[in-house]
């Protein structure tokens, strides 16, 4: 018998679960262990709050409240509306979440436009359009056109 | 007069009264019941106007569906049965509401959690300081157990209910509810230790 085994069967030895001989054995302990002896002491102090519930009493408009409850009840059984009811509670987390939500799509739809520099972009539109100009040098081009005229 | 017949019926004659529609039945049967029903939904939640407030929930659930109630059981049982359900669904929602409360930047909180584990001074005028100490110890460290091991320890303790009946309201095994409640000392014991050497 030892301390620790006094601490991990408070719950037994305060409800007298204990074996007969191990109840010996503890009693014997605890006569000679003063902190075991006060923390059973304790805890059996703790315990004893559930053999004294604490009851209360129901109110006096208990019933009143009750019958307008059942009234309402019977009335609202077919309505939408508390189906709505307390709604607007959520209407401030729904629109953070939806803020974030709109934040990390526009991000993501930013961060996969490709980044092009000047030169890039001058060549990709302007430069396309010389494509359908004969082989050769621009001379050679204008000089052609004097000839075919 | 017809109020002092349905008096002398029984919960079930009740039930059927009340199936029908009948409010004198039903005052009746709130009558015999809502001290039970009341601090059960109190020992479930630890506040008076929650308790009070479930309580009636428990009623009105009861009057809209007595049709579907079934003579197997005790009346004692379901309304036991509705009254966790509905007590649990209550905690929840407080959570939830704590949550929500975050966004909304009000002032008007909720009843802070001492509040909420204690009992209204009212409730018990006699009481020296150091009992409610322990009180306040014994029920904060029973809500901090997981949801059913606190119901069946709160049945089982401050009901009196045997663990057969525990198992008819949890709607389990019997063998279930026996290791509910064996974790639940264990882990009741774990948590009040350190506690209890701190007094």
């Amino acid at each position: 018998m030892n301390c620790k085994f006094v601490e991990e069967n408070l719950i037994d030895i305060v409800e007298g679960e204990l074996t007969p001989e191990m109840q010996k054995q503890t009693d014997a302990h605890l006569r000679s262990c003063s902190r075991c002896a006060s923390l059973v002491e304790q805890f059996a102090q703790v315990w004893q709050v559930w053999e004294q519930p604490v009851r209360i009493e129901p109110s006096p408009a208990f019933w009143t409240k009750l019958r307008r409850r059942i009234r309402e009840s019977e009335r609202k059984k077919f309505a939408i509306l508390p189906l709505l009811k307390g709604w607007e509670r959520w209407l401030r987390p729904i629109a953070a979440v939806a803020t974030l939500l709109i934040g990390v799509l526009a991000g993501y739809h930013l961060g996969n436009i490709p980044v092009r520099n000047g030169a890039e972009q001058f060549f990709e539109y302007h430069l396309g359009s010389l494509d359908d100009f004969p082989t050769g040098s621009v001379g050679e081009f204008y000089v052609s056109l004097g000839q075919n005229n | 007069m017809e109020a002092i017949l349905k008096i002398s019926m029984n919960d079930d004659e009740l039930i059927q009264e009340i199936a029908a529609k009948d409010h004198t039945a039903f005052k009746v049967l709130v009558d015999r019941y809502q001290a039970l029903v009341v601090n059960t939904c109190y020992n479930l939640l630890g506040n008076r106007q929650d308790a009070e407030d479930v309580a009636q929930e428990v009623f009105v659930k009861v009057y809209q569906e007595a049709r579907g109630f079934r003579a197997e059981s005790k009346i004692s049982t379901w309304l036991y049965r509705i009254a966790v359900n509905l007590s649990l669904n209550h905690r929840r929602k407080q959570k939830w509401d704590r949550y929500l409360d975050i966004f909304a930047f009000s002032k008007d909180r909720r009843e802070n959690p001492a509040e909420v584990l204690e009992a209204p001074e009212e409730d018990r005028p006699d009481r020296q300081l150091e009992k409610k100490e322990r009180s306040r110890i014994l029920r904060e460290t029973l809500d901090s157990l997981p949801g059913r091991q606190r119901v069946a320890m709160i049945l089982h303790k401050f009901e009196g209910l045997s663990y057969q009946e525990i198992a008819e309201v949890l709607q389990t095994s019997l063998s279930a509810v026996e290791s509910l409640i064996h974790r639940g000392k264990v882990n009741l014991q774990k948590k009040l230790l350190p506690l209890i050497e701190e007094i």
